[in-house]
C-alpha cells in the first residue's frame, strides 16, 4: 500500500535557525502520503508551517536558515537523501512541479513566455529541436485554455492578466510532465470567477495524467470541494487528517472544530456573533512541551499541558492528535 | 428622502492617464455613475472583483479622492469636493479602517501616541481626558493597557487591526467605511475582528460601507450588498435574498463560482475571460462580453439601474427574462 504512495513523509522535522544563531522546530513529526490522481488538502492559519512543509518536499527549503532536522522523505517507494540537493534537483527536473500564489513574482519579466516555457522544455526534454519545442510550447499553452496561444508566445508575463499568468504557470509546471504537482495557494491571488476557471482547469488535467496533487491553502471551502483527503495544521504539526467528505461533516479535532465554527458561513443569523477562536498560537521559541493548541482549547486537562498527543489513526480512517477526542466527539 | 445618512447621485471618479508625450490622454473610469443611499446604523456591503472601483468608491465618498462629477451628500448637507480644512470637522463622522493596519498605522508611534492624535487634532478634552478615552478605547477592541507603549510592529495583524479600528472609532463617528478590513487575516482572527466590529456598530449605532471581495463575509455582515463590475453598480438590495436570489447575470455568475463549505462539486466557471480594461470601456452594458444571456441591444444600449418591486435594483435589459435556475 505505502510503496504505490508517489511521495511520503516520514516524520518529518524542520528546522530553522534564527539570527542569534537558536534553533526552533517549526515542523514537528509530520507524515503524509499522497497517491497518484489524488489531491491532499493541507490547510491551516498562515505560518502554521504549510509552505515550509510544501518546500522540504521538493528540497527547497531555504538553506542555511532552515533544514530537515528529522524523518524521511520517500519517493515511489525510494528513499531520499533529504542532504542530497542533486537528488532533489533531478526530481524536480521530472517528477515534481510546483506552482506559486503569485505567478508575477514567479515568472521571470525579461523573457517571454516561449522563453519561459521553451527553458522547462529543454531541461526536460533535451532531445526536441527547436522547432518541436515551438510546437510543445503551444500545445502546453492550449491544454491550459489560453486564448489565442501561438501569439501569446512572444508576450510578457506584465501584458498578461493574473488568471492568464497563472495558467503559464501551470504550462510550465506540466511541460516536465509530473508525477506530482505541489500547489501552494494557487488561486488566493485571483479573483472568484477567474479562481473557478483555474481550479477546473487543474481537476481536468490532474485526471486527464493521473497526477498526484499536493494543494495548499487556507481556504477551508475551497479545500472541501477539491481535496480527496485533508490534513489540518496547526503550529508546525498535523492535528487531524481524514477524507475531505468526512472531515467537514464531522470534524474530530477541537481545533478544526473550532475553525469551522468561526466561518460567517456557519453563523447562526446574519449579523450575529461568530464562534471566534481565543487566543493566539504560540510562538516559535515558546513551544510548549504538551499539546500546542492546549493553551487555546475548551477541553484541556493537566494531562494536555504535559504530553503533547501523538497523531494517531482512530476511526473511521481519521487521524486525530488530541487525548481526548473520544470524549470531545460525544 | 432627506434622512440619508449618506447619499451619493450619480458619483464619478475619472482619472486621466498619460499614455506619452503629445499622446491623448486616456480615461480610467474607476467608478461611473454610482448612486446609493445609506442609513444610519445600516450596513451596506460592497462586493466585486479586483479592479472594479469598490476601494476607489470608498476613497471619493470621504473626498479622499475628488470626485470627477456628481454629488456625496452627508447628513443631507453636500461634501462634494470640498478641501481638506473644509472637511476637517466632517471627518470626525466618518472613518475608514483599511485592509494592511501595517501600512495605515505610523510605525515610529506608539499605541497611545497612535489612538490620542485624531483626539488631539480635533482639539478635545485636556490631556488627562485623553489619556483615559485612550484607555476606554483599547478596552473596547480587547487591548491590555501594556499595549500604549508598543509600537505597531510588534503585535500580529489581527491586533493591528484593532488598532486601526481604535484609532476609526476615537471619534465616535457616524459612518465607518472598512475597506477589505479583514481580507488579510485569518479565519479565526477575522472572526474576532467582525465580532468586534459587530458589538461596535450596536454600541454607536455606526453605518457601515463594508467593502470586501468576501461574499460569505459580506453576506454575514450586511444588511443590503451592492455589486459592483468596472466602476458601476450593477445590482443593490435586502442582502438575504440578494445573496439567495441574485437577478443580474454577472451577480449570479460571481455567486456560483465562490466556494461553498461541503458542496460535493467544485464551483463551476461560469464566466469565461476577463474584466475588459476600464480604459476601453464597451459601449453598451459593461459585462456583455461574458455574460451567457447577451443579446444584441446589450452590445449598443447601456442598462440603467431598475427598481423592482421587492426594492431591488438591477441594471441589466433582459433580467426579467432569465430563469431563476441558470446561473
Amino acid at each position: 500500500m505505502n510503496e504505490s504512495a508517489v511521495i511520503r513523509a516520514d516524520k518529518l522535522c524542520i528546522s530553522i535557525t534564527d539570527d542569534a544563531g537558536r534553533q526552533h522546530q517549526l515542523v514537528n513529526q509530520l507524515s503524509l502520503q499522497i497517491f497518484p490522481g489524488e489531491t491532499l488538502g493541507l490547510v491551516g492559519e498562515s505560518g502554521c508551517g504549510k509552505s515550509l512543509t510544501a518546500m522540504s518536499l521538493m528540497g527547497l527549503l531555504p538553506r542555511p536558515q532552515a533544514e530537515i532536522s528529522g524523518g524521511r522523505i520517500h519517493y515511489r517507494g525510494s528513499e531520499i537523501d533529504c542532504r542530497d540537493a542533486q537528488a532533489f534537483r533531478s526530481l524536480r527536473s521530472r517528477d515534481i512541479a510546483v506552482i506559486f500564489q503569485d505567478p508575477m513574482t514567479a515568472l521571470n519579466p525579461v523573457h517571454t513566455i516561449a522563453q519561459q516555457i521553451g527553458e522547462t522544455l529543454r531541461l526536460h526534454c533535451p532531445e526536441l529541436s527547436r522547432k518541436q519545442r515551438r510546437e510543445r510550447c503551444i500545445a502546453l499553452l492550449q491544454d491550459v485554455g489560453m486564448p489565442a496561444a501561438e501569439q501569446r508566445l512572444s508576450s510578457y508575463p506584465h501584458q498578461l492578466s493574473g488568471g492568464m499568468r497563472q495558467r503559464v504557470m501551470i504550462a510550465m509546471a506540466l511541460a516536465g510532465e509530473p508525477k506530482l504537482l505541489i500547489a501552494d495557494e494557487p488561486t488566493t491571488a485571483l479573483d472568484v470567477t477567474i479562481q473557478a476557471q483555474i481550479l477546473q482547469l487543474l481537476k481536468t488535467l490532474q485526471h486527464k495524467r493521473d497526477m498526484a496533487m499536493l494543494f495548499i491553502t487556507h481556504d477551508l471551502a475551497l479545500v472541501s470541494q477539491l481535496a480527496d483527503r485533508v490534513a489540518v495544521m496547526y503550529a508546525g504539526e498535523i492535528v487531524e487528517q481524514n477524507r475531505a467528505a468526512a472531515l467537514f461533516a464531522n470534524p474530530k479535532h477541537p481545533y478544526t472544530k473550532g475553525l469551522l465554527a468561526a466561518l460567517p458561513a456557519k453563523a447562526a443569523a446574519p449579523k450575529s456573533r461568530l464562534n471566534a477562536l481565543g487566543g493566539q498560537v504560540p510562538s516559535i521559541d515558546a513551544m510548549p512541551p504538551g499539546c500546542r493548541f492546549a493553551n487555546r482549547c475548551d477541553h484541556a486537562t493537566p494531562q494536555c499541558q504535559q504530553s503533547a498527543p501523538a497523531i494517531t489513526p482512530r476511526d473511521n480512517g481519521a487521524e486525530i492528535a488530541c487525548h481526548h477526542w473520544r470524549v470531545i466527539d460525544d | 428622502m432627506t434622512d440619508a445618512l449618506l447619499r451619493a447621485e450619480n458619483l464619478s471618479l475619472h482619472f486621466p492617464q498619460s499614455q506619452g508625450f503629445l499622446k491623448p490622454k486616456l480615461l480610467l473610469r474607476a467608478v461611473d455613475g454610482v448612486s446609493f443611499a445609506l442609513q444610519q446604523g445600516e450596513t451596506l456591503g460592497l462586493v466585486g472583483e479586483s479592479g472594479c472601483g469598490k476601494s476607489s468608491l470608498g476613497k471619493a465618498l470621504l473626498n479622499l479622492h475628488h470626485p470627477t462629477s456628481g454629488t456625496v451628500a452627508f447628513e443631507g448637507r453636500d461634501i462634494t469636493g470640498l478641501s481638506a480644512a473644509q472637511m476637517r470637522p466632517l471627518r470626525r463622522d466618518m472613518q475608514m479602517v483599511f485592509q494592511d493596519p501595517f501600512e495605515s498605522l505610523n510605525s515610529r508611534h506608539t499605541v497611545a501616541t497612535i489612538l490620542e492624535e485624531p483626539l488631539i487634532i480635533h482639539r478635545l478634552g485636556g490631556s488627562s481626558w485623553r489619556r483615559r478615552r485612550v484607555n476606554e478605547l483599547l478596552e473596547l477592541v480587547g487591548l491590555p493597557a501594556s499595549a500604549l507603549g508598543k509600537y505597531p510592529h510588534e503585535f500580529s495583524g489581527g491586533q493591528r487591526q484593532r488598532i486601526g479600528i481604535a484609532r476609526a472609532i476615537a471619534l465616535e463617528p457616524k459612518l465607518l467605511i472598512c475597506d477589505e478590513a479583514v481580507s488579510a487575516l485569518d479565519v479565526s482572527v477575522q472572526a474576532q475582528i467582525l465580532n468586534l466590529l459587530l458589538d461596535i456598530q450596536q454600541r454607536l449605532s455606526l453605518a457601515m460601507l463594508f467593502i470586501s471581495h468576501d461574499i460569505s463575509v459580506v453576506k454575514h455582515m450586511s444588511d443590503r450588498i451592492a455589486v459592483m463590475y468596472l466602476g458601476e453598480l450593477v445590482e443593490i438590495g435586502d442582502a438575504r435574498s440578494l445573496c439567495e436570489r441574485p437577478a443580474h447575470p454577472y451577480t449570479r455568475a460571481l455567486l456560483s463560482a465562490v466556494p461553498q463549505l461541503a458542496s460535493p462539486t467544485l464551483p463551476q466557471a461560469a464566466l469565461s475571460g476577463d474584466m475588459p480594461s476600464p480604459m476601453a470601456m464597451p459601449e453598451g452594458c459593461r459585462f456583455a462580453g461574458r455574460c451567457p444571456h447577451q443579446r444584441a441591444e446589450c452590445l449598443t444600449q447601456p442598462p440603467r439601474l431598475e427598481k423592482r418591486h421587492d426594492g431591488r435594483e438591477i441594471a441589466c435589459h433582459f433580467w426579467r427574462e432569465i430563469p431563476d435556475d441558470l446561473p
